[in-house]
């Protein structure tokens, strides 16, 4: 029990927070109706279209740009944190999981030359010009 | 298992392909590279001669997350081969464009093209040598991906665009299958690596195997599915024909051959994780039991399906590449046959282990064996399917710029219908007779590759359990039913391929064969044709390294007269 109460207090806390939030906004928030305000939201395009209509390439551009580093960073902070901690890498490889440090210090740095291998590729193909 | 320098210079072959698709992608954005399909050829030639260095066949090295053993050297060796020609029939204008510069032949886009192929081959290369969940997802992921991008950057109309996106979605969902499936066998194993959970499952822990009667048929029915959408198998092929109607002859090349070696490691893995390493005496537990009946049962009556469906589909086919898709569909299901007799071959083994000279009659068969026939079937199903690709990409028009220009695009005159071939051989008898050889070998036509896949397929089948009778219901009434329905499909494929030859050989055209698809497409057929030949001349040279893959996949001491028998397993430490 005392294990998971942090995970139990959380929730509750989770639900509370954001049940609170909807009921508060019902009662304090002003009361405006109309078509454009009863829309689902989405990016302030309208939501219901053709399917097969053409849409800037650009959203997709900064799409995929932000996942080269956002992928980058969800690597290299467990790295970070890893590489200071007793049981992170020193642990591993005392228990024999890697032969020695500067190989995870060389596959992390392989996988950061990567990711700017991926963002010069960007760069020059002209993907940060806002044309 | 301890990931060391070691490992990755093990890896050498695949970072050789990746060192060169950075270099043609590169080469693209900064040096105005245009000839990218010569660096995907270069990368090739050096990952090749790389895998030549590395040990040999026979020795069995297991370290940190991969496996380099005869099985996953045969691997590597189709993919690269594969792979070459492959590259060659993609490049088709590429001896033009890489001699005459700005001629206005040389496409942009190929460098980028050729770099996510090389990726490709790179991640297939890696599902072959995988001996962990996550290197293995990665690494089927690593092939889906570049797909995704080849089979968008070749979208010139509707219809390239509906195979893209049809392509797209399906593979996601069959990576999510597949994914359900590893959390399963993670869940069993406890541990992502192969071998752990392989143990896990062998031990006759009694919880364990209260658990494993209601997660291993999941976990393997969602692998068959993740690996049925790779092969193209049913119930996950009706994507084909419309995928490859729509993209070109080399995406449609590469979709029919390296996805379908993917599925086939995948199922090996799985198949794999319930046999017992070489000299560890023992029976196996009862959840590995479960694994083994399951999957062999659920093998044998999808590649009943499949092979029916997919020959019956192709029998009504117009249009070539739709006939080739369901074509290779039907291909599928006789690898799956094989897939189904290993299986059940290991269970047969499992419940009457090896003891000695009175054994030896019941197990150890005269035959190759499942494994080692489903392998020798996809090295021959690649060579021969590449090569009618080859040729179709040969005998039509070069493709278009992919790139969204504002001019207008030129038409795609492609070989789109069986009647485009007629009369082929006055026109072009050197492409005819290559078509019709690479197509009789598929249908199965002695002496051809083809033929010995189907005969070491159907040979296999018959001796899974051969001493016992054949009674309704008994696992060798099973195998014999499959290795007859096979036969039947053999003969049912026949006809529509020879309807292909027929047009080409027996009836007449007013207009000509153009045969503008570039030397290099043409170069790649005759690369196909030689090696067809090659194996039909002297089959044993590809059947001694298939038997010993096979036999080191699923554990089997063969009668390879080589020492394939004394593998060492060799444990790779730290420097």
């Amino acid at each position: 029990m005392d294990a998971i109460l942090p995970v139990l207090l959380f929730v509750v806390i989770a639900a509370a927070v954001s049940v609170g939030l909807v009921v508060f906004a019902e009662l304090v928030g002003p009361k405006r109706h109309g078509a454009v305000k009863e829309m689902p939201y989405e990016s302030g395009m309208d939501p219901i279209h053709d399917t097969r209509r053409r849409f800037d390439v650009r959203f997709h551009l900064v799409a995929i740009t932000f996942l080269v580093f956002d992928v980058e960073l969800l690597f290299l902070y467990p790295w970070a944190v890893a590489s200071r901690s007793a049981a992170g890498i020193d642990a591993a490889v005392a228990d024999g999981f890697v032969s020695s440090r500067g190989l995870v210090f060389m596959a992390a740095m392989v996988f950061t030359a990567f990711v700017i291998v991926g963002f010069a590729y960007d760069w020059k193909k002209g993907v940060f010009r806002w044309r | 298992m301890t990931t060391s320098l070691e490992t990755f210079k093990l890896l050498a072959p695949e970072i050789a392909l990746v060192v060169a698709a950075l270099v043609a992608l590169l080469g693209a954005a900064f040096a105005g590279l245009r000839s990218g399909w010569l660096v995907a050829l270069i990368g090739i030639a050096a990952a090749m001669g790389l895998a030549g260095g590395l040990p040999a066949a026979g020795t069995s090295i297991i370290s940190g997350p991969i496996t380099i053993d005869g099985f996953s050297g045969y691997i590597r060796w189709t993919v690269l081969v594969a792979g070459g020609i492959l590259a060659l029939v993609q490049g088709g204008d590429l001896f033009r464009s890489a001699v005459v510069r700005g001629s206005g032949l040389s496409r942009g886009g190929t460098c980028e093209e050729a770099g996510t192929f090389l990726i490709l081959l790179a991640g297939l290369s890696l599902v072959g040598i995988a001996n962990d969940l996550v290197l293995l997802f990665i690494g089927l992921e690593l092939i889906s991906v570049p797909t995704y991008i080849l089979l968008a950057l070749k979208r010139t109309d509707a219809r390239g665009q509906e195979a893209s996106l049809k392509y797209f979605f399906l593979s996601l969902v069959a990576s999510a299958v597949f994914l359900y499936a590893a959390t399963c066998f993670y869940g069993l194993g406890g541990s992502t690596s192969l071998a752990a959970i392989g143990d896990a499952l062998r031990s006759s822990d009694p919880r364990l195997t209260g658990m494993a009667v209601v997660l291993l048929p999941v976990a393997v029915g969602m692998a068959m599915a993740g690996a049925a959408f790779r092969m193209a198998a049913v119930p996950m092929h009706f994507y084909a024909p419309d995928v490859y109607e729509g993209t070109s002859p080399g995406n449609a090349a590469v979709l029919s051959t390296l996805p379908k070696v993917a599925g086939i490691v995948v199922l090996a893995r799985v198949l794999g994780l319930a046999i017992q390493p070489l000299g560890i005496a023992g029976e196996i537990g009862p959840a590995a039991q479960i694994h083994l009946s399951f999957l062999w049962h659920l093998a044998a009556i999808l590649a009943a399906i499949t092979m029916t469906v997919g020959n019956v589909m192709a029998l009504v086919q117009t249009n070539l590449r739709r006939l080739l898709a369901c074509s290779s569909i039907a291909h599928a299901g006789y690898l799956l046959v094989g897939i189904a007799v290993a299986a059940a071959a290991a269970a047969t083994r499992a419940e009457r282990p090896f003891d000695g000279a009175a054994a030896a009659d019941t197990m150890w068969t005269i035959g190759l064996g499942g494994m080692s026939a489903t392998l020798l079937y996809i090295a021959t199903y690649v060579v021969a399917t590449a090569g009618v690709f080859a040729a179709l990409a040969y005998l039509g028009h070069v493709w278009p710029e992919w790139s969204s220009g504002s001019g207008p695009r030129p038409p795609r005159e492609e070989i789109t219908d069986v009647d485009d071939l007629n009369g082929l051989s006055s026109t072009n008898p050197v492409a005819a007779f290559s078509l019709a050889l690479f197509l009789l070998s598929l249908a199965g036509i002695p002496p051809l590759p083809g033929f010995w896949g189907k005969l070491t397929l159907a040979t296999a089948a018959l001796e899974v359990d051969w001493t016992s009778p054949v009674t309704f219901g008994s696992r060798r009434a099973w195998f014999v039913a499959l290795a007859i329905i096979l036969v039947l499909n053999a003969a049912i494929a026949a006809a529509y391929y020879l309807r292909i030859i027929a047009a080409m050989y027996f009836r007449s055209t007013k207009k000509g064969v153009q045969a503008d698809g570039g030397l290099a497409a043409g170069v790649g057929m005759l690369v196909c044709l030689v090696l067809v030949l090659m194996i039909t001349v002297q089959p044993k040279r590809l059947f001694t390294p298939a038997m010993r893959a096979g036999a080191a996949a699923s554990n089997v001491l063969t009668a390879a007269d080589e020492p394939a028998a004394a593998d060492e397993a060799r444990l790779v430490h730290s420097d």
